[in-house]
C-alpha cells in the first residue's frame, strides 16, 4: 500500500460525507435548546459576599461521619465536578457514601478587585470550614482541592491544620517550575503588577484563551472536526455542548489575588521555596502532617505530573499516597474511566482514615 | 420532518462543487500548486451555505456553530490543497523519485507563498489553527481596549481632559507611542507564528516523504494537526517566544494603563469618581477586612478560653446549677 493512498475521487467522497454529516448535525442542533449542567441535588447552606457553600444531598442512609469540602479553583466554574449524569465526580462520591460540600466562588466584578489570597483562604474558605465544623459538631473535616483549589487547600492546611483531618489534592500545582510546565514558562516574564494595575480584574476570557493556546490545533481545531462525526446524535451533541459551556464560562479573576498567585506561585515558585505569605503568615508545607492523598493526571498539559508529585517531598506527613490517573486535566473529572476509578479510591482512602 | 423538507439538509451544493472539481480533473488539470486552492470550490460553497443557514440558528448556538464551521472550513481547505497533489500522485508510482519530487514541489511552492505573505485562497483556512493565536489575541485585546482613536478621546463633549491642552497633547502623543509599540511587538509575535506555521508544514512534508501512512483525507488532516501542534509546542517552549509573549502582554498593559489614566483625568475634571479613587477605597476596605479577620480569630480564641474556664469552674463546683455553655463552633455571623 502506498504511504498516501489518496486520489481525487476518494477525497471528493470524503468531503461530501463530511458536509452531509455537518448539515445533518446542524439540523440536530436546532432542536437541542439550552443544555443543562449540574446533576446532583444540593442546597445552599452558607453565603458570604458572592461565595456560596453548597451541601449535596447524601445518597446513602448513613454517610461517612466526616464530610468532605471540595475547594474548586477560581478559574472556570465548579460545575465541572458535577457536570451531568454519569460524568460527575460529586455524584460518584455521594454514591460511595461520602457527605459532600462544595465552594462556589462566584463571578468577581470590579468591586472585588482588591480581594487577596488572604481573603479567599483565611476568609471565605475558613468560614466555610467553620460552618461545616459547627454544623456537624466536628473539630476537623476532610478537604479536597481541585487544581488551583488544591493549592489553596495546601495553604489552608498549612495554616489551619487543627481543622483538617485528611487532605486530598487533585491535579494540583505545587512546583511551578518543572520543565514541562508550558503555562508557567509562558507567563514567567509578564509584568503582572502592570497588568493588574492596567486591567483591574483579569478577564476570564484571557486566561481561557491562554489555556487553549497551549494546544491550539487540537483544542481549537481538531476537536470540532472530530465532533462532526458524532454531532447528529442528540445526546452526544448535548455532552459536547456541556463541555463547551464549561470551557468558555470563565469568571474574571480578582486583581489582587491574581497578582499574588501569578507572582508568588507561578513566577517565584514560592510554594516549594517557602516564600509565599498568606496575609501575614508564611506558608510552610513542612507543617502539614495530616494524611494526604495526591491525585494527578498522567497526560495533564496544564499541571504536569511532576508539578503535582513535588508535594511528596515538601510535607511532613507520614501518611502520603499518590494516585496517577491515566488521562488529562479535565478527563480526571468527566471521563468514564475517572468515574470508575476516582470516587471509589477517594472513598476507600477516606474511610480507612476516618475510622482509624 | 423528513430530510427532504429540512432546509438545513441541502447537499446539492456539495455535489455541484464535486462535479466542478471532476470537470477540472477531466480537463487534465496539471496539479500546479495552489491552482485548485485558488478556486476553492468546496470552501467557497461551504461559506455560501453557512451564510444561508446561520441566521436560522438559535442565538445561543450560533457562536458555537460559527467556530465549528470555521474549523470545518479548514478541513475542506486541507482537501482542496491536497487534491491536486493526489491527482498527480494517482499517476505516479508510489514512493518513487517522481512521487518525492512532486511532494517537494508542492510544499516548496506553498512555503514560498507563505514566506511572501501571500498564501493562496483557501490556505488561509488550511492554516486556520495557526491563525488562531493571532485571532485570540486580537479578540482578547479587544476586550481591554477599543481602537486607539476611540480611546484617545475618552470623554466626548468634555473639555478635553480637564482643559490642560499642553498636558493633553503630551498624553495623546504618549498614547499613540504606546499603541505603536504594541503594534510593533504584535508584528513580531505574528512573524513567529508564521515561522511556526512553516515549520509545521515542513514536518508534514517530512512525515509524508518518510512513509507516514495516509489512507484517507481525514488521516492527512490529523497528521497535519499533529505536525502543527509539535511545531507550535517547540516554538512555545523556547525562550524567544516566551519573551515575545511577555513583551506583547506588557505593551498592551502599558497602553491600557495609559488610557485608564487619561480617562481618570477626564472624570476628575467633571468631579466624578475615578478608577484610582475607587482603588483607594477598595484598599481601605481590604484593610478593614483583614482587621475583621484578626478580630474574628481573637474572638474565637476568647470563646474557647471561656469554654475551658467554664468547664473548669463546673468541675470545681459540681453542685452548682448548670449554665448554658458557649458553643465552640459559633462564629457570631
Amino acid at each position: 500500500m502506498p504511504p498516501v493512498a489518496l486520489d481525487p475521487e476518494s477525497v471528493a467522497q470524503e468531503v461530501l460525507a463530511f458536509n452531509t454529516r455537518l448539515a445533518r448535525g446542524l439540523s440536530t442542533f436546532t432542536q437541542l435548546g439550552d443544555v443543562q449542567v449540574g446533576v446532583s441535588p444540593r442546597t445552599s447552606v452558607h453565603r458570604q459576599d458572592k461565595v456560596v457553600l453548597y451541601h449535596y444531598d447524601p445518597q446513602v442512609p448513613d454517610p461517612l461521619a466526616v464530610p468532605v469540602l471540595i475547594c474548586y479553583a477560581l478559574v472556570n466554574r465548579p460545575y465541572m465536578a458535577d457536570l451531568q449524569e454519569g460524568r460527575s465526580l460529586i455524584q460518584g462520591m455521594l454514591k460511595q457514601g461520602l457527605d459532600v460540600y462544595l465552594i462556589d466562588w462566584g463571578y468577581p466584578d470590579a468591586g472585588d478587585q482588591s480581594l487577596t489570597l488572604d481573603d479567599y483562604i483565611n476568609g471565605y474558605l475558613d468560614r466555610c470550614v467553620d460552618f461545616i465544623r459547627a454544623k456537624h459538631g466536628l473539630a476537623r473535616i476532610n478537604l479536597l482541592g481541585i487544581c488551583q483549589g488544591g493549592t489553596f487547600s495546601l495553604c489552608y492546611t498549612a495554616l489551619h491544620q487543627d481543622k483538617v483531618q485528611n487532605l486530598i489534592t487533585t491535579v494540583t500545582p505545587v512546583d511551578f517550575h518543572t520543565p514541562r510546565d508550558l503555562l508557567s514558562h509562558l507567563v514567567r516574564q509578564v509584568d503582572v503588577d502592570l497588568m493588574v494595575r492596567a486591567f483591574g480584574n483579569t478577564p476570564g476570557e484571557l486566561l481561557n484563551w491562554i489555556f487553549l493556546t497551549l494546544k491550539p490545533f487540537r483544542l481549537m481545531g481538531q476537536k470540532y472536526v472530530d465532533f462532526v462525526d458524532s454531532m447528529d446524535d442528540p445526546e452526544k451533541a448535548r455532552n459536547f455542548l456541556r463541555m463547551e459551556k464549561w470551557i468558555f464560562d470563565s469568571p474574571d479573576q480578582a486583581g489582587a489575588a491574581f497578582l499574588q498567585f501569578l507572582r508568588d506561585f507561578y513566577q517565584a515558585n514560592g510554594l516549594v521555596k517557602g516564600t509565599v505569605r498568606i496575609g501575614d503568615q508564611p506558608i510552610d508545607l513542612l507543617a502539614i502532617t495530616v494524611p494526604v492523598l495526591n491525585i494527578f493526571a498522567r497526560d495533564d498539559h496544564l499541571v504536569p505530573p511532576d508539578a503535582s508529585k513535588a508535594l511528596g517531598g515538601c510535607i511532613s506527613s507520614s501518611d502520603y499516597t499518590e494516585l496517577e490517573f491515566p488521562g488529562g486535566h479535565i478527563g480526571i473529572y468527566v471521563s468514564a474511566r475517572a468515574q470508575e476509578m476516582l470516587p471509589p479510591a477517594i472513598a476507600a482512602w477516606l474511610a480507612d482514615r476516618v475510622q482509624a | 420532518m423528513g430530510q427532504s423538507d429540512n432546509p438545513f439538509h441541502v447537499t446539492d451544493w456539495a455535489a455541484l462543487q464535486r462535479r466542478y472539481l471532476d470537470a477540472l480533473q477531466a480537463l487534465g488539470f496539471p496539479g500546479n500548486p495552489g491552482s485548485v486552492s485558488a478556486a476553492s470550490p468546496w470552501h467557497n460553497a461551504f461559506d455560501y451555505w453557512w451564510q444561508g443557514v446561520s441566521a436560522s440558528l438559535p442565538a445561543e448556538q450560533r457562536s458555537f456553530f460559527a467556530d465549528l464551521v470555521r474549523q470545518s472550513g479548514a478541513f475542506l481547505a486541507c482537501a482542496e490543497f491536497f487534491t491536486p497533489l493526489t491527482a498527480v500522485l494517482a499517476r505516479q508510482p508510489a514512493a518513487g523519485p517522481d512521487w518525492e519530487r512532486e511532494v517537494r514541489r508542492q510544499f516548496e511552492a506553498l512555503q514560498q507563498q507563505l514566506a511572501a505573505g501571500t498564501p493562496p485562497p483557501g490556505m488561509e483556512s488550511l492554516l486556520g489553527a495557526w491563525k488562531l493565536p493571532d485571532d485570540l489575541w486580537q479578540r482578547t485585546s479587544a476586550l481591554f481596549a477599543r481602537l486607539p482613536d476611540e480611546l484617545l478621546r475618552p470623554i466626548p463633549g468634555a473639555a478635553p481632559l480637564g482643559g490642560n491642552q499642553s498636558g493633553n497633547a503630551d498624553a495623546l502623543r504618549e498614547g499613540a507611542r504606546l499603541w505603536q509599540e504594541y503594534q510593533q511587538v504584535l508584528s513580531e509575535y505574528l512573524r513567529m507564528l508564521s515561522t511556526a506555521a512553516r515549520n509545521g508544514l515542513n514536518r508534514l512534508q517530512e512525515q509524508l516523504l518518510g512513509g507516514a501512512q495516509v489512507p484517507n483525507l481525514r488521516a492527512l488532516y490529523d497528521l497535519w494537526v499533529e505536525c502543527g501542534e509539535t511545531a507550535f509546542n517547540e516554538m512555545m517552549a523556547g525562550a524567544e517566544f516566551a519573551a515575545c509573549f511577555a513583551r506583547l502582554v506588557n505593551a498592551l498593559s502599558s497602553f491600557k494603563l495609559h488610557t485608564r489614566r487619561m480617562i481618570d483625568a477626564g472624570l476628575e475634571s467633571m468631579h466624578l469618581p475615578t478608577a484610582q479613587a475607587l482603588g483607594t477605597m477598595q484598599e481601605r476596605e481590604a484593610g478593614m477586612r483583614s482587621e475583621l479577620r484578626a478580630a474574628r480569630v481573637r474572638q474565637q480564641a476568647d470563646r474557647e478560653t471561656l469554654l475551658r474556664l467554664q468547664r473548669e469552674l463546673e468541675a470545681l463546683r459540681p453542685a452548682a446549677p448548670n449554665t448554658a455553655p458557649v458553643q465552640a463552633g459559633e462564629t457570631g455571623d
